[in-house]
């Protein structure tokens, strides 16, 4: 798979993909889209960037941003420590790369080394920032693992104060006070009851007349009073979280089960097979639903869960049948006439090749999902406390607003095509026939 | 063909068997109390019904009960003591209390042998006092009890006897409390006086055990038969056998008939759009096969792709919002499979006014999945029309329009039928959302609003049955394509 020699596999596949123009569009709408929820902070947050009041000065958007306390949701820190996180890794990754090539020891290897390093790196200031604070004091060894731990405010701190009103107060008091809000200086877990129903800062008719409108909300508020486009972006972290945890615990499950049914055979496969014929049975969102009433507590990673173990049925009949097609052909019996280990065989050989369908099926399955979710949310079964698009559609149903109707749903369409744009293009890639 | 059916219809029984299973692995490894944290908008009207809605749950599933093998007929003394001194324990936290509480009462009856042996044991005064008030707990029988059906005359008489017995038991053999809080308090009269009522309970608590002994008698077998049969698993599977789903607390009547009497106006929608999808996709999709890379046809592939990906919870609240609701367009009911009052409409207008109030429905529940098998259906021709055989018949001179719908259709369009297979799925989990917008009474809004009731017999009883009619529907088309296809062969 490496690309010494001749074009690989996957470069063939790259130069296919990079022609069709349609799924280039999606796959850079996607990249897009992983910006946009990584720096949502940077666009909409109700903390400034900067305050100054009288001669006390602070960067609260800063340490706001890593507070668990201000945060809450485990979805926002992850995306928050990858602000900095993002720049940094790229950052070390080329200066390594520009130092090591000079000395010409620059290999694939060294590459992945370099990312898993920053991987675990992040990993741990996550958990060390995400793990409450009881249960990190009860396990000292916390304390010296993860540095999180040690970043985080002490538990008996004020709660994150409300600049707005700081601001205010200070203005009333007649000190000077300057203050560098992001562009929407709202939460989107924030209500304000005063500011809400508001139709956007545009639009025009008849609402507009009965409930008036505010500046500074592009596409309105929601009945309580929360910007539309600040919890569209912080929306987009979910759907994308959900995507990608969501499609990653089915493949796994399924390519699991599905290479041990394709390899092995005989009774393995019998079971297998039975059983993902069982599953097939639930419909998906169905299953999900059921799932998430009888645990009972609808929280984003329990919906992310139960797609996840519900969904494996389609990759794991994939994954067999490839294997099945594969052990048949005559490099894996060469190989297995060599005498090379069974291990060795499905790990090299059979595995890699039964995989590109599986990239087809995931990222149509990164799009699923995200449906899936957005259903759950929006039947009002889903985590009250995430911003979750479904959500705030479901909100545009009870009232009737058309921006709360029109804006998530499009959100939702548009991310849902661009997945299937890209997954799409990665089929007709990968299909040979179809090569130009 | 016939072996290949049978095969199939045989092969359906350990399906079924596993379907069970699986629903009840979800009833089985639900954390704790299921619903302890309520849905949004729930909350208010769940709230109050959620202690009985679990009450009803836990019953109908036997979750009180050991998993496979029942070891509560070998309790002990010590057990039971140990329980109720935790639960005591003001020291522990509250967490250890509770459990040990909640262990005393799903042990129930099985319990009463060893609180008595615990009676006769124990000397300490409060040690004694703990162990009454917990045998008059479990030594209460509950009686038969049900809904929608009536009770046969051997049950009713059966439930007045358990009536006196829990009335004896609540006024005969109860420990009188009146002292008990001064007695805390170290008042020495009232201490004495709780002793000695203790002391004289105790003693009618032997004597009704004395009477009632039979009953926790035992004999070798019947010890084994409730050690492998009074338990979660056989209890599950001798309530499906007889088709007992128990009873839906929120609508007073048993969950099979009533999702049955739910069960046709989803089928309704399900087929009518499945029909519609079937019969839109397929000349859609030769139609671009034949045009394949004209201007035309991709627009036409472009709009397909894009109703593929738009969610039609989307769409139907679009549909509600401009046609329903007269800002600015009112042609769409809002709401239900029918008018509030039919009675007053000749048949031909009833099927009328169905047939007005479910064509959003339908639309929403066809255009996604008439845009998907339209794109296979093209697939499908355009993977035979490149073939020898149609070059040859093109060859022979025969027209277009015959080598076409003669040669490469009929080849070409095989696949799509097993995605009947899959379709049936999406389309019963999308009849959820659809029905759940449109309020129309089928099952997809009664497992919604069960959700929402904490109607969880409703919920669980609903997902069985529509895995095994979802199982129904891709035996059926499987055993279609075997029949369309005779180059399948199956062993």
């Amino acid at each position: 798979m490496s690309g010494k020699g001749g074009s690989s596999y996957w470069a063939i596949v790259g130069r296919q993909l990079a022609k069709n123009g349609p799924a280039m569009f999606g796959y850079r709408c996607i990249v897009g889209l992983f910006l946009v929820a990584v720096y949502t902070p940077v666009f909409a947050l109700d903390q400034p960037f900067y305050f100054r009041d009288g001669e006390k000065s602070s960067w609260p958007w800063f340490t706001a941003l890593f507070d668990m306390y201000y945060v809450r949701q485990g979805v926002d820190l992850f995306f928050n420590l990858l602000i900095p996180f993002l720049p940094l890794t790229a950052a070390a990754f080329l200066a390594l790369r520009w130092r090591l090539r000079a000395r010409g020891r620059w290999t694939g290897k060294a590459a992945r080394r370099t990312l898993l390093a920053a991987t675990l790196l992040f990993l741990w200031t996550f958990f060390g920032l995400y793990i409450p604070d009881a249960k990190a004091k009860q396990t000292a060894w916390k304390w010296a693992l993860a540095p999180g731990v040690r970043l985080r405010p002490s538990p008996t701190r004020e709660k994150v104060p409300d600049y707005h009103e700081r601001e205010a107060e200070a203005r009333k008091a007649g000190r000077s006070v300057h203050s560098v809000f992001p562009p929407l200086p709202y939460s989107y877990h924030m209500t304000r009851i005063y500011e809400g129903s508001l139709p956007p800062d545009w639009f025009q008719g008849k609402v507009r007349e009965e409930l008036g409108a505010v500046a500074g909300h592009p596409l309105g508020t929601d009945p309580g009073g929360k910007d539309v486009l600040t919890s569209l972006l912080y929306g987009t972290r979910i759907s994308m979280t959900i995507g990608v945890i969501a499609v990653g615990i089915y493949v796994t499950i399924g390519i699991v089960l599905g290479a041990l049914a394709g390899f092995f055979g005989g009774w393995v496969d019998m079971v297998i097979s039975r059983l993902t014929e069982m599953m097939i049975c639930f419909p998906t969102l169905f299953f999900v639903l059921t799932i998430i009433s009888v645990i009972g507590s609808p929280s984003i990673f329990l919906i992310m869960a139960a797609i996840g173990f519900t969904g494996w049925t389609g990759v794991t009949r994939l994954v067999r049948g490839e294997f099945l097609t594969q052990r048949g052909l005559d490099y894996s019996v060469a190989a297995d006439a060599l005498g090379i280990p069974r291990k060795r065989i499905i790990f090299r050989h059979v595995l890699p090749n039964a995989l590109t369908p599986v990239l087809v099926a995931a990222t149509f399955g990164v799009a699923g999902a995200i449906l899936t979710e957005s259903s759950i949310s929006f039947l009002g079964l889903g985590d009250p406390n995430a911003a979750s698009w479904g959500m705030l559609l479901n909100t545009g149903r009870m009232t009737n607003f058309d921006w709360l109707i029109l804006a998530p749903g499009a959100s939702i369409f548009l991310t849902v095509t661009v997945f299937n744009l890209l997954g799409e293009g990665l089929r007709d890639a990968l299909d040979p026939k179809l090569r130009r | 063909m016939q072996t290949y059916i049978l095969k199939r219809l045989l092969l359906m029984i350990p399906t079924l068997f596993g379907i069970s299973l699986i629903v009840w692995a979800v009833v089985t490894a639900a954390p704790g109390e299921p619903g302890s944290q309520s849905f949004g908008e729930a909350q208010t009207q769940g709230g109050a019904r959620g202690g009985e809605s679990r009450r009803v749950f836990r019953e109908q599933f036997n979750l009180d009960k050991p998993l496979f093998w029942n070891d509560y007929v070998d309790l002990t003394a010590a057990d039971v003591m140990d329980r109720i001194r935790i639960a005591a324990d003001r020291a522990r936290p509250g967490k250890d209390r509770s459990e040990a509480d909640s262990e005393l009462t799903d042990w129930g009856l099985y319990a009463v042998p060893a609180l008595i042996a615990a009676l006769e044991q124990s000397t300490d005064p409060r040690e004694r006092a703990g162990v009454l008030l917990r045998l008059q707990v479990n030594a209460k029988r509950t009686g038969a009890a049900r809904v929608g059906r009536r009770l046969s005359a051997d049950e009713i008489r059966r439930n007045r006897e358990i009536l006196a017995e829990n009335q004896e038991i609540d006024t005969r053999l109860a420990l009188d409390l009146r002292n008990a809080s001064l007695a805390n308090l170290g008042d020495p009269e009232a201490a004495a006086a709780m002793v000695r009522d203790i002391d004289a309970k105790a003693a009618l608590w032997l004597a009704w055990y004395e009477g009632q002994r039979a009953r926790w008698d035992w004999a070798g077998g019947e010890r084994f038969r409730l050690r492998l049969f009074d338990t979660r698993f056989a209890k599950y599977w001798a309530n499906l056998v007889r088709f007992d789903l128990g009873d839906s607390h929120v609508h007073k009547e048993p969950v099979l008939g009533l999702i049955l009497s739910r069960l046709p106006i989803s089928i309704t929608l399900s087929v009518t759009s499945l029909i519609l999808a079937y019969l839109i996709s397929v000349p859609l999709g030769v139609w671009s096969a034949v045009r394949h890379r004209t201007r035309r046809e991709q627009a036409v592939s472009t709009v397909l792709f894009m109703l593929y990906s738009l969610p039609s919870f989307f769409v139907a609240t679009l549909l509600l919002r401009y046609l329903g609701i007269g800002e600015p367009f009112k042609i769409i009911p809002v709401a239900g499979f029918e008018s509030s009052d039919t009675f007053p409409l000749t048949t031909w207008q009833h099927i009328k006014d169905v047939a007005w109030h479910t064509v959003a429905p339908v639309f929403c529940m066809t255009y996604a999945s008439f845009a998907g098998l339209s794109r296979y259906a093209k697939s499908g021709v355009l993977n035979v029309i490149r073939s020898d055989y149609i070059r040859t018949a093109r060859s022979k001179g025969l027209s277009e329009p015959v080598v076409v719908i003669k040669h490469a259709v009929r080849n070409g369009i095989i696949p799509i039928i097993t995605l009947l297979g899959t379709t049936l799925p999406v389309l019963v989990g999308g009849s959820v959302v659809i029905e759940s917008v449109f309020k129309i009474p089928g099952i997809g809004y009664l497992i919604w609003d069960s959700i929402l009731q904490r109607d969880y017999n409703v919920v669980i009883g609903e997902t069985l049955i529509v895995g095994v009619l979802v199982m129904i529907g891709i035996l059926v088309s499987d055993i279609l394509y075997a029949v369309v296809d005779p180059r399948i062969s199956y062993r």
